[in-house]
């Protein structure tokens, strides 16, 4: 007689009926499964096990110093959960910039060609496709669990360890659940853990009973680790999104506002004991629309989206504590504005808070692309882009030394652009070896004022204006203090590209956006 | 090139020795005869020691734990000792010992000169200079291949050391701060312990040795005597002020397209200005004159005169040679023309984070709160802790103001230098460590001492403190309670002064 429970045998049938509708469960947030233990050998295990991938990519990041190269290839491990729509999930840290994307399921199976679909640098989520559909025939997509975890709950981590090909699943509970930035330029919800998930084992499944519940994403290595697990809720709109490459940003709103705990700052704004939010001590990142923005200074926001806000900015997050209220912006149904009740000197008012789309950055968030560049001469134009900020990063001298020099680069970080299309453009590289650049010292880092006495508004303005130069010269002028002006024989560094792409072994001239106007 | 001069990375070591070689013919009716044996010279070498208490810029209420260094120092005409500035900088006990002899004698700082790192020392008992006499300075410039000694009292020992060497390189380059000046290199042992030691060719001294070069071999560096008389000369005329420099940002005119561009006929010579100073009309220098005359000196395209063999230095070094008028007669060439212009020149770059030369930090304790003047001292100690990253994040003015000059006379950047006090009006607020204050009750703040006299004046109700740090919390308290909680405050963290000198001076005054 068999020895295989019947349970088994009805959760291997009823998978590929379940999964299809596994989506839609989530969606319509159906009462929770009876919460198994999470036991490596269950049949519940067993069923997640066939829906977990390892996946091997080999990625070559963008060099900020020799942009029209890349990093030597790095290969990278982790895992992956199988979602409807014969897709693989993941996290975009390993496999933006990749070069080759491989699947493995299980030990003894071969490796599949893969390619990245869709991506949210900011949720640190990515969509894969195999080449070979029939993977998915005896791989069935995970069942999605659309609720949070409760706090204090244990959940399994199951996903391929960095050095195995076998599947490990590890017990782990959650501590609680908060609303922070992801390191990728987005803030979500989060699963918070009490261990760090192994390396190779971010993407992999956060399992309670036999449904998902969330990815797991572990960031920097060694006693830099740092894991979480990025709950359904925020995977759903992604992995439900129709658009294919990069996924929009959140929307939300810039309205500064400050914890009401103090004593002082309470008489200050005469609020009765019972008065409970958080107030807003400047409007000046608000939009202005009629001359005038939605909120006041010194507005004490008591309510948001029908949600009590606390004196920390906090409110309910049924069954796990309180998170941040900006949480709330992205509450199902709320596109274009939310609903918040103030008090305005002693009044109750009630305005819709505009929800704006995400802003620009001057130093534009991580995006997936590569840094756009163009050399004339031996000199290496480039655009800044957060790939030189994660340099300067690393570097506390080199801060220091832009500061010292009042470097754009340092001290309009965290701007908006002045004017639409706006970017810093900077030396990227030393000059290549040219006689044309006798007499100067190198200009790494230094920032392109204006070139001919034209005011540089971004790369593709300085392309242009070098393209449709008649002068005899190019003249660079730089931002920092204690910059020289570099002046070239114009007609002599146009010709002398060649010999120094020759030479240094540079494949193209620029980017290919930077290439189409040049060759206009 | 840029022709600003770079600070080297020089350790600046406690004292120097040099060796003397064989002697020249330089008699002197004064001086020591150079075959003296050498504790006739030993005997005009003193041993220094000093207690040095540093500013603490993150609590400038108290200072850095004592330190003990020792060094050395020469005998100079009028019963002083020369020294290095580095020795006596916020020391507190100084005490000189002469050679072979046990008993110390207490010191003062008569003057000092940081930029160019020297001390004057006066003694409490003046009768040791009765056994002591003084060093004869050199009047002359060492030269190249000179060989030289070295007297001091470097680790390893106790007494008196002798080093030998010769002269090996006379430049003009960076010193501290913002100084620029002579520098001689010599390749005799200088060890830590050698700072203030004299250097003597011949029997007389020529520099006085303050450090070597790290991660280099025999390449140490003294103060020639050409610094020290201007230094003390200035002292002798009242409190030093600091050396006369130009802050104009200089290109060389080395790259022939520039030469086209500027249309430069191939007989000028000289160093580009790429930046003047001052962008006022009213500034002589405008961009791209070039500089081809400094005084009667011509200027190369290196931005360099040539004063003599084995004397190729910046320009800028004729500043100290000509007479000082606060102004430096130069020719430049300027659309075809050679024209004559008085450049303005100034002790210091007027920056918004000033240098502490030897005064400790400006702050003022208010309730919970403890504020500072910034000065580049604090900014040194912010990134050494690491916490430049976590300003820059923030758009600190700490990290995006560091290359402004001030905006207006007396301007200065005032910060909370420490976490709360400990105090119940603070609670619910986030740690306002190193957060920079904008305004008080709407008043932008300019400086520490405003900062104080607005607190001061103040009836409203409320104290608001905004700060400039991005997202940064705008702390409000009832201006009542201050008083009792900043008592509270001082008492149970054992402060003895609720600020420093001239920010009690703005406390107590009592104009409007």
């Amino acid at each position: 007689m068999s020895s295989v429970p019947p349970r088994l045998l009805l959760a291997a049938l009823l998978a590929p009926a379940l999964a299809l509708a596994a989506a839609g469960a989530a969606d319509t947030g159906a009462a929770a499964p009876p919460a198994d233990t999470a036991d490596a050998s269950s049949p519940a295990m067993d069923a997640i096990s066939n829906s977990v991938v390892k996946i091997y990519s080999t990625v070559t990041r963008p060099d900020v110093s020799k942009p029209w190269a890349s990093l030597p290839p790095q290969d990278e491990v982790e895992s992956g959960v199988v979602i409807e729509g014969h897709r693989i999930l993941t996290n975009a840290h390993d496999v933006l910039y990749s070069k080759q994307v491989l699947v493995k399921a299980g030990e003894g199976d071969d490796k599949l060609s893969a390619t990245v679909v869709a991506f949210s640098p900011g949720l640190d989520l990515a969509i894969l496709k195999l080449d070979d559909d029939t993977f998915f025939q005896t791989h069935p997509p995970v069942r999605l669990w659309g609720e949070l975890p409760h706090t204090r709950e244990m959940v399994s981590i199951i996903g391929y360890p960095a050095d195995a090909t076998n599947l490990s699943a590890v017990k782990i509970t959650v501590t609680h659940i908060d609303f922070a930035p992801y390191g990728g330029g987005a803030s979500g919800l989060r699963i918070r853990l009490n261990s760090e998930v192994a390396a190779g084992v971010s993407g992999g499944a956060i399992v309670s009973g036999d449904h998902l519940i969330g990815v797991a994403c572990r960031h920097g290595s060694g006693n830099n680790a740092f894991s979480f697990g990025i709950p359904t809720e925020e995977i759903l709109p992604f992995i439900n999104s129709p658009a294919a490459g990069l996924y929009p940003r959140k929307h939300g709103s810039y309205v500064e506002t400050q914890h009401l705990e103090n004593a002082g700052l309470r008489a200050f704004l005469g609020l009765d004991p019972s008065v409970h939010g958080v107030v807003v001590p400047s409007t000046a990142d608000l939009p202005v629309t009629h001359g005038a923005t939605q909120l006041d200074k010194w507005d004490v926001i008591t309510e948001a989206a029908n949600e009590k806000v606390d004196d920390q900015g906090q409110v309910p997050l049924p069954g796990n504590g309180r998170v941040g209220f900006r949480y709330l912006y992205q509450s199902p149904g709320l596109t274009t504005s939310i609903p918040v009740s103030l008090l305005r000197a002693g009044k109750p008012v009630n305005v819709d808070l505009v929800l704006e789309p995400s802003r620009p950055t001057l130093i534009p968030e991580p995006d997936g692309t590569s840094p756009s560049y163009f050399i004339l001469g031996p000199v290496v134009f480039s655009a800044a882009s957060s790939h030189l900020m994660a340099l300067l990063a690393g570097s506390p001298e080199l801060e220091a030394a832009l500061c010292y020099r009042g470097s754009p680069l340092a001290t309009r970080r965290t701007d908006h652009p002045a004017f639409p299309g706006e970017e810093l453009v900077f030396i990227a590289s030393p000059f290549f070896p040219h006689n044309l650049a006798i007499g100067y010292s190198n200009p790494v880092l230094e920032t392109v004022k204006a070139v001919n006495g034209i005011a540089i508004k971004n790369l593709a303005h300085l392309v242009q204006v070098l393209h449709d130069s008649k002068d005899e010269f190019v003249v660079i002028e730089f931002a920092e203090r204690e910059s020289e002006t570099l002046v070239f024989p114009r007609k002599a560094m146009i010709a002398a590209t060649d010999d120094i792409l020759n030479d240094n072994g540079v494949r193209s001239q620029g980017s290919t956006d930077m290439m189409a106007i040049w060759n206009k | 090139m840029v022709a600003a001069p770079f600070r080297s990375t020089i350790t600046l070591v406690a004292a120097c020795a040099l060796v003397l070689g064989p002697r020249e013919a330089r008699a002197q009716a004064d001086a020591v005869p150079p075959d003296a044996p050498s504790d006739i010279i030993g005997n005009s070498v003193v041993k220094i020691f000093a207690t040095v208490r540093n500013p603490d810029v993150f609590k400038p209420w108290t200072k850095q734990a004592p330190q003990e260094i020792s060094g050395s120092g020469m005998v100079i005409e009028g019963n002083r000792i020369l020294t290095n500035a580095h020795m006596v900088l916020y020391s507190s006990e100084i005490q000189i010992q002469g050679n072979q002899s046990g008993d110390r004698i207490s010191a003062t700082v008569e003057g000092v000169a940081p930029g160019i790192d020297l001390a004057v020392l006066k003694l409490d008992d003046e009768s040791f200079f009765a056994t002591h006499a003084p060093l004869k300075r050199d009047a002359t410039m060492p030269q190249i291949k000179d060989s030289v000694l070295v007297y001091g009292y470097p680790a390893g020992g106790t007494s008196l050391s002798i080093t030998k060497g010769i002269v090996s390189r006379i430049e003009y380059t960076a010193y501290n701060y913002y100084t620029s000046g002579l520098r001689v290199q010599i390749d005799a042992a200088i060890n830590h312990g050698n700072s203030g030691g004299p250097a003597l060719v011949g029997g007389k001294v020529v520099g006085l040795a303050f450090s070597f070069l790290n991660n280099a071999q025999n390449i140490g560096y003294i103060i020639p005597t050409e610094e020290i008389d201007l230094m003390l000369k200035a002292v002798a005329a009242g409190p030093y002020r600091g050396k006369l420099s130009m802050f104009d940002s200089l290109q060389t005119l080395e790259n022939p397209a520039l030469r086209k561009f500027l249309k430069l006929d191939p007989s000028v010579h000289g160093i580009v200005v790429s930046r003047p100073d001052s962008s006022d009309p009213a500034y002589p220098l405008r961009r791209w004159d070039v500089i081809t005359q400094i005084g009667d000196a011509p200027v190369d395209d290196q931005g360099m005169i040539n004063l003599g063999p084995d004397l190729r230095v910046g320009l800028a070094y004729m500043i100290q040679k000509l007479k000082a008028t606060g102004t430096a007669p130069l020719k430049v060439a300027r659309d075809g023309k050679i024209v004559p212009i008085d450049l303005p020149l100034k002790t210091d770059y007027p920056t918004v984070f000033p240098v502490l030369k030897g005064e400790y930090p400006s702050y003022f304790i208010f309730g919970p709160l403890a504020f500072s003047t910034a000065t580049a001292q604090l900014l040194g100690a912010v990134d050494a802790s690491g916490k430049a990253p976590m300003l820059s994040g923030r758009s600190s003015p700490l990290m995006t103001r560091r290359s402004d000059k001030q905006a207006f006379d007396g301007e200065g950047i005032v910060c909370v230098t420490a976490p709360f006090f400990p105090d119940k009006l603070s609670k619910g607020y986030g740690d306002p460590e190193l957060k920079v204050v904008k305004s008080v009750n709407g008043i932008e703040i300019r400086n520490l001492i405003h900062l104080v006299h607005v607190l001061r004046t103040s009836t409203d109700k409320y104290v608001i403190i905004e700060f400039a740090d991005r997202h940064a919390e705008r702390l409000v308290f009832p201006r009542a309670d201050m008083a009792a909680a900043t008592d509270a405050v001082l008492t149970d963290n054992g402060i003895r002064n609720q600020g420093s000198p001239d920010a009690l001076a703005e406390w107590r005054a009592t104009t409007p």
